[in-house]
């Protein structure tokens, strides 16, 4: 082929990626996942269902057993309440330091007033955590495939709370400053929450 | 001055830049199954090949049999070990794209000098260290295996060509070629369309005669050899395994897997103005992937082969385009690595610019050879190690434990005998592997809703786990027919980002059993 040829070609060629790597913009990723949520010909017929039925659908609150939650009633509007969601829910901590883990397994709670709109607690809103059963270790962290007891953070004390959407608070145990993430080890935070106490949960006016 | 023999000198170039970059993959190797972007099917994978099942189409067979392998070492987390081999296939195809390169490169044959050898080799890293690359060579995932079968297929071809003429040495090449292209097939179907690139190299100015066509039909007599592999998915299916997708133990049911069927939807499907958008963002990949210092090297090395392998230009560049027109067609969550062939195909040409440039300068003054000898390869083992320190954090995948702890946090709780209703990958593959892990909890029940639509998942999941499958599991609770000793569970996905920790898991109860 003939050289002058060959390296215009080549200098087309460098012009096209140049040109493409800075002018193109990149597609919205597309959100199809491996397993197909388009029906295809298999696709089976529903059953009947009677007109205005919904399943039911409740917070995982029985999988804080025997749990407690006690609350301030005195800071809530009538016919509030507040909801639990516990565990396994993971949160980002998008303000945690470097000693705290940023995402964590949580105790969510919704708080909500009679009609069942989301409202927003008080900055000042506190949860305290409290771990009757001493035997019982509340705070596990994850390594190789067991979770085992974390001896070295106090029960009891305060929970940090962290908005985490309109209405619906995260709790997270407040490690000690020293508590190190270690890359192989932490991974994550299971609160196995015995009793609640929660005050000072007055709403945003 | 240093020269390294020309019969060592593609292994000495392939080794090294493959020796560095594996260094950084153990570095930043996930722990398990992951929820970040280029990792959440390894959970299917990993599952599949924990039972010995079928993952998602087309199956992965030749995965899942080097899988099955790496299953009998008692070491470590199974997951663990697939993410390990996965690392070392990602490392491994630099070598046939090292031997392939330094045997096109001009003055082929002849010793390579030791800054020749190290520039090529930073080439190279630069390939493995590309974020599209990196991010899929540490956790589970088919194209790192599949790049390594293509690029092997591709030098097998390649040593059949320059080997002496119908001799023994050229057929066992051949064969070779053809062989690991099929296992190449078995890694990733998309591998197929290395068989023109193949045809390309073995045939191209030797069609005229009987002796010219023999390398190619040995090769396809290799290509079928290599696809029986296959094979794999009806007898595995056929033992009824916990994972298996499209139960392809029938010749329909096993062509719907190994077609992909159920994927045929998202070709094409996007208006045109959006296709040429996608197709121009992927075109500026090469230089965002692998750098802009490659490109000169990357078109010097394209013309030095048109120029004097034009057979050689004609087969990588259609591997290229090829990869350019599947990514730009298919539209899926991870459709971008469907360009991976490019890059390589971009660091192969730009591996020969290297030796292009290195062929100038040895017949240049003293200052252009000096340029050369120290400057380029100083600038690109430089960019390699910036790229490498820049890429790292951004891909790393060391501490997505995530997925591992909410599926272990998840069946820990569940109840005796609870079902578990997912419509996310990211809920279902780690429950899988998580559910068929030794000493698991294997009275709990994971039903993905969305594939509760075909036949094969719901006849597999009534005959495992004796659910009634007339409807599902929220019709039944509707229709108050739910049985009330299996509690019902939902899980909900919420993604905010690309990393792991961006992913919110939340389990709904539906039931009160």
């Amino acid at each position: 082929m003939n050289r002058w040829l060959t390296a215009g070609m080549a200098a087309s060629l460098v012009v096209l990626l140049v040109a493409a790597a800075l002018w193109s913009s990149a597609p919205p990723p597309a959100m199809a996942q491996t397993a197909p949520d388009v029906r295809l010909r298999e696709t089976a017929a529903p059953p009947a269902q009677s007109p205005g039925a919904q399943p039911s659908s409740t917070y995982l609150t029985l999988r804080l057993a025997g749990a407690t939650l006690e609350v301030d009633r005195r800071g809530l509007p009538d016919g509030a309440d507040l909801t639990l969601l516990a565990q396994p829910t993971y949160v980002a901590l998008p303000s945690a330091g470097p000693n705290l883990v940023r995402t964590s397994p949580a105790v969510t709670v919704t708080a909500r007033d009679a009609g069942g709109r989301d409202f927003g607690l008080s900055a000042t809103a506190r949860l305290t955590f409290n771990q009757p059963h001493a035997g019982d270790a509340g705070v596990f962290r994850l390594g190789g495939n067991a979770w085992h007891p974390v001896e070295s953070v106090a029960l009891g004390q305060a929970l940090v709370v962290q908005p985490f959407s309109p209405g619906t608070y995260a709790l997270f145990a407040g490690l000690p400053p020293d508590w190190l993430v270690r890359h192989d080890a932490l991974t994550a935070l299971a609160l196995n929450a015995a009793r609640l106490v929660v005050d000072d949960l007055a709403p945003n006016s | 001055m240093w020269r390294i023999p020309y019969r060592f000198a593609g292994a000495a170039v392939g080794l090294s830049s493959s020796a560095g970059v594996l260094a950084a993959y153990f570095l930043t190797l996930a722990p398990g199954v992951v929820w970040s972007g280029a990792g959440i099917d390894s959970g299917d994978l990993t599952a599949a090949v924990a039972v010995g099942g079928v993952p998602h189409p087309t199956g992965y067979p030749t995965l899942m049999l080097l899988g099955l392998a790496v299953r009998a070492i008692p070491l470590g987390d199974l997951a663990l070990r697939l993410n390990v081999l996965t690392a070392l296939a990602a490392a491994g195809s630099l070598i046939p794209l090292g031997l392939l390169a330094v045997r096109l490169r001009p003055r082929s044959g002849t010793p390579i000098s030791l800054p020749e050898a190290a520039t090529a080799a930073a080439v190279l890293t630069l390939y493995g260290l590309a974020p599209l690359v990196w991010s899929n060579a540490i956790v589970t995932e088919v194209y790192a295996l599949a790049s390594l079968l293509l690029w092997s297929a591709i030098h097998a071809a390649v040593r059949a060509r320059t080997s002496t003429f119908g001799g023994s040495a050229a057929t066992r090449w051949a064969f070779a070629s053809g062989m690991l292209l099929g296992l190449g097939t078995g890694a990733h179907i998309t591998v197929a369309l290395g068989a023109p690139a193949l045809m390309a190299i073995l045939l191209q100015g030797r069609w005229d005669s009987p002796m010219g066509r023999q390398p190619a039909a040995v090769a396809a007599a290799g290509l079928v050899a290599g696809c029986s592999v296959y094979a794999y998915l009806p007898v595995a299916a056929s033992l009824g395994p916990p994972i298996n997708w499209g139960d392809p133990s029938n010749l329909e049911r096993f062509w719907s897997v190994v077609s992909g069927e159920i994927y045929r939807s998202r070709l094409g499907g996007s208006d045109a103005g959006a296709t040429a958008g996608k197709a121009s963002w992927l075109l500026g990949e090469p230089a965002r992937q692998l750098t802009w210092v490659l490109l000169p090297l990357l078109a010097i090395g394209g013309a030095s082969l048109t120029r004097r392998h034009a057979w050689a230009a004609l087969a990588t560049g259609w591997i290229a385009v090829s990869a350019l027109v599947v990514s730009t067609l298919y539209n899926s969550r991870d459709d971008e690595v469907f360009i991976l062939p490019a890059l390589a195909v971009s660091a192969l040409w730009s591996v020969v610019g290297v030796g292009e440039v290195g062929r100038w300068a040895s017949t240049s003054s003293g200052s252009a050879r000096r340029l050369f000898t120290a400057t380029l390869p100083a600038l690109l083992i430089a960019t390699a190690v910036i790229r490498g320190t820049e890429v790292a954090p951004e891909v790393s995948m060391r501490d997505a434990t995530h997925a591992a702890a909410f599926a272990f946090a998840a069946l820990a709780q569940a109840d005796p005998g609870t079902v578990i209703l997912t419509q996310d990958d990211r809920a279902t593959f780690p429950l899988w592997y998580q559910g068929h892990a030794p000493d698991s909890r294997s009275d709990a029940t994971i039903v993905d809703m969305r594939l509760w639509q075909f036949p094969w998942y719901r006849e597999s999941l009534g005959r495992r786990s004796g659910l009634p499958t007339s409807a599902s599991p929220e019709q039944l609770l509707v229709a108050g027919t739910w049985p009330s000793s299996r509690p019902l569970w939902a899980v909900d996905i919420e993604v905010s980002g690309d990393r792991s920790a961006d992913v919110l898991a939340t389990v709904r109860t539906l039931n009160e059993p």
